[in-house]
């Protein structure tokens, strides 16, 4: 696909161009902490898998330059005003919504942040953003942590071999996802590893009460990992942007309020997401919790203790009923499984990254801002290159 | 009422062979999801099956090596962090067919395993190599070895180890014999380095510096041949006894992403000599780097889509190196290697019915007469022997004409009849190497076949007719003592010669067909058509050779002018002649002769036609279905119809074969279980390709340069995959024949890649998939989906297929595709399905890159023509609907507009047409429920163009709605329906949809939503039929996170609503794209291969 026709299957790659950033991802971000303010009283943050730097460029802009983004920045006025004309989401409280524009319109003086400390990190070199530490490294990897503890602390002593930060974090964020295989197993695989590399590294540096958010594949078994996030943060969320794709496995776990369970402590000599350790706690949790006995109300009838409450059925603003199902499963012996509320994020009249736009007359196709600094497949393309192109030709050559 | 799976198709994921029972028969084991399946390899039959985990897939399986008890001898399995011992008495068991006894449990393993192996000493012993590159015995009695290697190998990471090797798409050979330096100090001081804190990125500092500059060093030879990544490379001679390592032991196999097997050689030249000469000239020491090389020998590529994700090799005494490959499509097929194998390689093959000569080239060493020389003039001088290599090029100098074919063609499968530019005449009989003798003739005779033959035959009766320049026709009879004689004399120099009966040729030798119905004029008596330079006459010959003298009986037939002959046929007592530029004629008897019909259709191809079949129907008289290939890479199905003196043709089926564009032939091979095979032959490329269409894989490959040459071929009736090829490269006649393909299907398999559409109607389901493809299977209840053809056309991912009944079926795809497929259930089971693309959609937008997200059709009635009339409407992904009105004869017509917020369409279904209203829902990305109306005027030449009025739009879900049905409660009344969603969101939602009292118009009553219902997003939702009634209703959804759950639904228009979940089930189906409702209530899912869920078993 051409960077034209690109530019109209999907809009936040043009917006991104437009408005400067590295990566359409940025406006993930964005909306991610559009819905849960996840900048507020933050100002110690560490970005992992961060090649090419669209998330880091969003924590240098909101942090440290103070720039303020709203919806303001992908909202699609067209939209507006159709939905207006079409008579449609009535119950939309349309004032608020106005009043945030207005703030993104008033270009009001920056408020830069004080004592911002932000360190980004990936296998992939990163091109310089201001005010920020970048590292290139490896998060799996148990060097890592003294790397990164030496970044956040000067005075860190890398060979005290102490995994915990001495003054910790808010925010770990990553966006970090594998080269998918179309082994959807694997893949899953892969990309959970990732996320427990970004989980057991923001273990070692996140101060409790941080945040912590990571991409996901919603795949297979993805309700056993949100149930083992849940036993490190009081709430975690599953949230989807409007600016990723809905063909698209990927959505964002978002953890606030960092819980450590007590007696815990993090190690990368030690890492989740290998061995038995989390899946042991897990049990341990799951027996506490099954101590407690399910609530029964007397029967006023037969005044036998059978009865279920009732859930209190909520209807909203659309009339919408929320209900609970009963279960009639058969019990059957199963990992913990929970399944973390969903939010979708970035509100209706943003550009939608399904949609094909129509291109104002007279565009003009930008380059990309940052393109790959050092894809995998570079390598490949290199040497097909050399042997004068076009594969299995070459190959019965050499 | 428990949800059953009944059948499962998707991607094959693990294979080993092993040899079972007493009688060592060969089984191939294959990881099917959490299914191990037992293969017989011999007859591609599936033996038994049993799941080995609750909903892992299966990655791995290792047999136990120990070769001697059977008893003891156990396989390792492994999927994901799971883990199981079954002992080989339990896969016994499961062929046997005997009760198996209880499968071990699971075991879980720390991490992700890799690989695994089975101690070949200590029962029980097992090693496993998890994902982050950490061995982990489980082993009482572990060897030291396997423990010395834990301490050795580093923690590394899964990620950087595939980029290295795979992500290049390079093959590489290591070279890991030599030991360097101290071992113990280098390892204390590489874990010393390795923890410290340092950047750790691609191609770190603590490799470069330690290990690359002599790692790279270490490489040996390089080599690239795949267009993606490679997934696994193995080396044959790990499986090959060590008598066989001297011819093929450094053969290397590579399988990658590409869906291709490659191989390739390895030559290690010999050191010695080298080195030495270096070493006394005192230069430093030859490098091996230099001498070894990696050559590319050959590409399987079998497989559809991407991804060979399993292989196994083995050795079999009587097959040779036989490697098995499993696929993301869900095929298993097996490479014979020798078979496959170059002509050095030929020699060795043990069997001879496996001794395929792909290139017995047929020159003047191995028989006598082929290449011989002769004058200009050539007045008969026939040298008695072969003349010497330097001779014959010496008398080429003189310009002597080499003596050459000029014609040749197989008289029977076993029999060549060739003609020389000499005149004389040669007979190569196949026993089965092929042997030459001349058959001797008159002077006369060899002064009339000089210089111009052609020959045709009729394989069932061993005669064949040789035309000549001068008109004459001989019959030639092969007889142990072949006799030649001539029987007719046409007008000028005979341009072709067809034999009518040649269609059932071959298959009449091994099973007497009922596929042709004996024609009247021929009664099974060889017949021949013969037409003439310069005559617009053909003439019929029909020959009756039973007796000493052959009886010949002469009909001429008039052409129309112009009409060159390329094919011919008799079907029902018509002739039916195809020309060279697509025309087709059809003579029907008339008072002993035959008149020519009045063609009333228009050709479907400007090129020449090179075969015509008939297909047997038992269709009224005066209709006949026949078979067409054609030059243009085509091959085509058509009904003709007679109607006193005229004829109709209706294109019923049009497929463009994967190979092409030359399609030779067509013919039929009928299977030892009475099903027949609809074989095609033709050229690609430089190859010589038989493909059979039925089980869609082709059979026979020749490399015979190219489609410009002469040829000629013959099936064998003892395979499907038998075929003798002959051909003329570089001025000689080579030979290729082979009685078994040099790979076979041990299961056949579906679309290569993720599957977006199913849509049933009566015992067909169509499927689209992101391969671009759309498959036709027949559904039996109980039996696998079996495809009946592919539809190649779409060039986007297909996005949405719907019938209409079983006569059309429509497909939507990107770029503003849309097709529109006439379907024609056949009669016979060979084809089954005719379908033809009737019409291709071109009213696009101005840059014509949108998606058509989803469509619905609705029939209106029938445009004058009766075809068919329909209204269909659009959902693009530019947020806007549009209406058209479509039939065979008017095309596509634009009725109605609308347009949305901007949010992508996800969903739309047409809810009713009532006084020329369209009524249509809708659902989009944002989460919301539209119900539109359009008032729809069918009068074509309006111009006005109706807009779609949005009469609700009420939000449901968070965000994309993926996935709806609506089945609506009553027939009577006003109209009320229940909507089940499925969204992005997680979540689930019921919805009831009523008519208002007062307006008329539809109205969303109660709206219940149970979230979250699964752990992903809910791309498939269905409303079963049977269990559906007013208050009830039984739903099934999958989901991305690979479950399968069943819902009842109770009351869902009132406010005591009650949800139940009723059974949750582990799906095989990654990343599901669809799931539809079968004729018998089964429901089918598709994404990741497809499966049937029987909800009420």
């Amino acid at each position: 696909m051409g960077k034209s026709s690109k530019d109209k299957r999907d809009a936040y790659y043009r917006l991104a161009k437009e408005q400067g950033w590295r990566a359409r991802s940025a406006f993930k971000l964005l909306q991610l902490d559009e819905e849960f303010d996840l900048f507020a009283d933050v100002t110690r943050v560490v970005d992992l898998c961060a090649a090419p730097g669209s998330w880091s460029q969003v924590l240098s802009r909101v942090l440290i330059k103070g720039e303020k983004f709203g919806r303001a920045a992908w909202q699609n006025r067209e939209v507006k005003f159709r939905k207006q004309m079409l008579g449609v989401f009535g119950p939309v409280k349309e004032a608020p919504e106005e009043q945030v524009v207005e703030v993104d319109h008033t270009e009001d003086e920056l408020k830069p942040r004080k004592d911002v400390k932000i360190v980004s990190i990936d296998l992939q070199p990163i091109s310089p953003l201001p005010g920020i530490i970048t590292l290139r490294a490896d998060i799996t990897h148990p060097a890592t942590v003294p790397l990164l503890l030496n970044a956040l602390d000067p005075d860190y002593d890398a060979t005290s071999k102490d995994q915990k930060a001495a003054h910790p974090v808010d925010l770990v964020i990553s966006d970090g996802a594998p080269d998918v295989t179309g082994l959807h197993d694997l893949d899953i695989y892969v990309q959970s590893q990732l996320l427990f590399a970004a989980l057991n590294l923001a273990l070692c540096v996140l101060k409790p009460g941080g945040k912590f958010v990571a991409k996901i594949f919603r795949g297979k078994n993805v309700d056993v990992l949100y149930a083992q996030l849940k036993i490190f943060f009081e709430e975690v969320h599953v949230a989807k942007p409007r600016s990723s794709r809905a063909s698209s496995v990927e959505a964002f776990i978002v953890c606030l309020n960092f819980q450590p369970p007590e007696g815990f402590s993090a190690s990368l000599e030690e890492p989740l997401g290998v061995g038995y350790r989390l899946t042991d706690m897990m049990e341990e949790r799951k027996n506490a919790l099954s101590l407690e006995a399910p609530t029964v109300l007397q029967n006023p009838e037969t005044s036998t203790w059978d009865c279920v409450p009732e859930h209190s059925r909520k209807t909203d603003a659309d009339g919408v009923t929320e209900v609970e199902f009963e279960d009639l499963r058969a019990p059957e012996k199963d990992d913990v499984r929970w399944i973390a509320p969903f939010i979708a994020c970035g509100d209706l009249s943003a550009f939608d990254s399904d949609a094909s736009y129509r291109l104002p007359p007279g565009h003009v196709s930008l380059d990309p801002v940052q393109p790959p600094t050092a894809p995998p497949y570079k390598r490949a393309l290199e040497m097909r290159k050399l042997a004068g192109g076009a594969y299995g030709k070459t190959g019965t050559k050499s | 009422m428990q949800l059953h799976r009944e059948s499962v198709l998707n991607p094959v994921t693990a294979l080993s062979f092993i040899v079972l029972g007493i009688d060592r028969r060969r089984h191939l084991l294959a990881g099917e999801d959490n299914h191990l399946r037992v293969y017989d390899v011999e007859s591609s039959r599936l033996c038994g099956q049993a799941p080995i985990f609750k909903s892992q897939s299966i990655h791995g399986i290792c047999v136990s090596p120990c070769p001697n008890d059977r008893k003891k001898r156990q396989v390792l399995i492994w999927g994901g962090t799971s883990v199981s011992v079954v002992p080989q008495t339990l896969i016994e068991q499961l062929v046997s067919g005997d009760v198996p006894s209880r499968i071990p449990g699971e075991i879980a393993a720390p991490d992700r395993v890799l690989y695994g192996i089975l101690s070949p000493y200590a029962s029980g012993g097992l090693a496993l190599l998890t994902a982050h590159n950490e061995l982990t015995c489980f082993a009482v009695q572990a060897d030291a070895f396997l423990w010395d290697l834990v301490m050795g190998v580093p923690w590394l990471y899964l990620g950087r180890f595939r980029h290295s090797l795979c992500d290049d798409r390079t093959i590489r050979i290591w070279d890991i014999t030599e030991v360097r330096g101290d071992r113990s100090s280098q390892r204390i001081q590489y874990f010393q380095e390795f923890s410290a804190a340092r950047e750790t990125g691609f191609r770190d500092s603590l490799v470069s510096a330690a290990g690359e500059g002599q790692a790279d060093d270490r490489c040996l030879a390089v080599a690239m041949g795949h267009a993606s990544r490679i997934w696994h490379v193995e080396f044959s001679f790990q499986v090959m006894p060590e008598r066989q390592f001297d011819t093929a032991a450094l053969d290397i196999w590579s399988f990658g992403e590409d869906a291709t097997v490659q191989k390739w050689d390895m030559s290690l030249h010999d050191l010695q000599p080298s080195m030495k000469t270096l070493e006394s000239s005192g230069k430093p020491v030859a490098d091996p780097k230099q001498l070894t090389r990696l050559s590319h020998q050959a590409t399987y590529h079998n497989h559809s889509g991407k991804h060979i994700w399993s292989r196994a090799l083995t050795w079999d005494d009587a097959y040779g190196l036989l490697i098995a490959t499993g696929g993301s499509d869900g095929r298993i097929l097996l490479v014979r290697a020798s078979q496959a194998a170059s002509r050095s390689c030929l020699n060795e093959v043990p069997l001879e019915e496996y001794s395929s000569l792909p290139h017995g080239s047929v020159t003047s060493s191995d028989s006598q007469p082929p290449t011989l020389t002769t004058t200009p003039e050539g007045t008969s001088s026939v040298p008695s022997g072969q003349p010497p290599e330097g001779q014959k090029k010496k008398k080429s100098k003189f310009r002597k004409v080499k003596e050459t074919f000029n014609h040749f063609n197989f008289v029977s499968e076993s029999s060549l009849l060739a003609i020389t530019n000499s005149g004389r005449l040669f007979r190569g009989v196949f026993k089965p190497e092929i042997s030459w003798d001349e058959v001797t003739v008159v002077p006369e005779v060899r002064e009339s076949l000089r210089s111009y033959t052609v020959i045709a035959s009729s394989g069932s009766t061993g005669t064949a007719l040789i035309g000549t320049s001068s008109g004459t026709v001989y019959l030639y009879r092969d007889y142990a003592v072949p006799v030649i004689e001539p029987i007719a004399q046409v007008s000028g120099k005979v341009e072709g010669l067809f034999d009518l009966s040649r269609k059932t040729k071959y298959i009449q030798v091994s099973s007497p067909s009922d596929d042709i119905k004996p024609s009247a004029v021929s009664s099974d008596l060889p017949l021949f058509l013969v037409t003439a330079f310069g005559s617009p006459a053909a003439i019929l010959l029909t020959l009756d050779s039973s007796m000493d003298n052959a009886q010949v009986t002469k009909t001429e037939l008039a052409l129309d002018k112009g009409f060159a002959v390329t094919t011919a046929a008799i079907c029902d007592r018509h002739v039916i002649l195809g020309s060279r530029n697509g025309r087709v004629s059809v003579l029907k008897p008339y008072q002993g002769g035959y008149s020519v019909l009045e063609c009333q259709y228009k050709a479907t191809t400007k090129d020449a036609i090179t075969s015509i079949s008939l297909l047997p129907s038992s269709t009224s008289e005066g209709i006949m279905d026949i078979l067409m290939t054609s030059r243009d890479g085509k091959y085509r199905v058509h009904r003709i119809s007679i109607e006193d003196e005229q004829f109709q043709g209706l294109l019923l089926h049009e497929t463009s074969p994967p190979f092409g564009p030359v399609i030779e032939s067509a013919w039929f091979y009928e299977n030892t279980d009475g099903s027949k095979d609809l074989m095609l032959c033709g050229f690609r490329s430089k190859n010589f390709v038989v493909w059979n269409e039925t089980q869609g894989r082709e059979v026979v490959t020749a490399d015979c340069g190219g489609a410009h040459r002469m040829f000629a071929y013959t099936p064998l009736s003892a395979s499907s995959e038998g075929c003798r090829f002959v051909f003329t490269k570089s001025s000689q006649l080579c030979v290729f024949s082979q009685l078994q393909a040099s790979h076979s299907t041990l299961k056949s398999g579906g679309h290569g890649r993720e599957i977006r559409s199913v849509a049933s109607s009566g015992p067909f389901v169509a499927t689209g998939a992101e391969d671009t493809n759309i498959q036709l299977w027949r559904y039996k209840p109980c039996r696998d989906l079996r495809c009946i053809t592919v539809l190649e056309k779409h060039t986007t991912g297909i996005q949405t297929l719907r019938w209409y009944e079983q006569s059309y079926l429509f497909s939507s795809g990107g770029i503003e595709e849309f097709f529109v497929w006439k379907v024609t259930p056949l009669e016979n089971d060979h084809l089954g399905l005719a379908v033809v693309c009737e019409a291709t959609f071109t009213d696009k937008s101005e840059i014509g890159d949108l998606r058509i997200m989803d469509f619905d059709i609705q029939l209106l009635g029938e445009d004058a023509g009766a075809n068919s009339l329909f209204a269909i409407t659009m959902a693009l992904s530019d947020s806007t609907l549009q209406t058209y009105s479509y039939s065979k004869d008017n095309g596509f017509h634009l009725l109605a507009r609308g347009s949305y917020t901007g949010a992508c369409f996800s969903q739309l279904r047409h809810l009713s047409f009532n006084d020329s209203v369209l009524e249509i829902l809708t659902a989009a990305t944002d989460g919301h429920v539209g119900i539109w109306k359009a008032p729809i005027s069918l009068a074509l030449d309006g111009d006005d163009l109706a807009q779609y009025t949005a009469l609700t739009i009420s939000r449901i879900h968070q965000s994309t709605i993926k996935s709806l049905d609506i089945r609506q409660t009553s027939d009577t009344g006003c109209p009320s329906y229940l909507l089940a969603t499925g969204g992005d969101d997680n979540a689930i939602a019921f919805s009831h949809l009523q008519q208002d009292a007062e307006s008329g118009q539809l109205v969303f009553g109660k709206k219940h939503i149970v979230r979250p219902a699964h752990g992903a997003a809910i791309t498939g939702v269905a409303i079963l039929k049977s269990s559906f009634d007013q208050n009830q209703a039984t739903v099934v959804s999958i989901s991305n996170d690979q479950r399968v759950l069943k819902w009842r639904v109770v009351d869902w228009a009132t406010g005591n609503a009650k949800f139940q979940l009723l059974e949750s089930h582990h799906s095989a189906i990654a990343d599901a794209g669809d799931l539809e409702q079968l004729s018998d209530d089964k429901v089918i899912v598709g994404g990741v291969g497809m499966e049937i869920w029987d909800p009420l078993a």
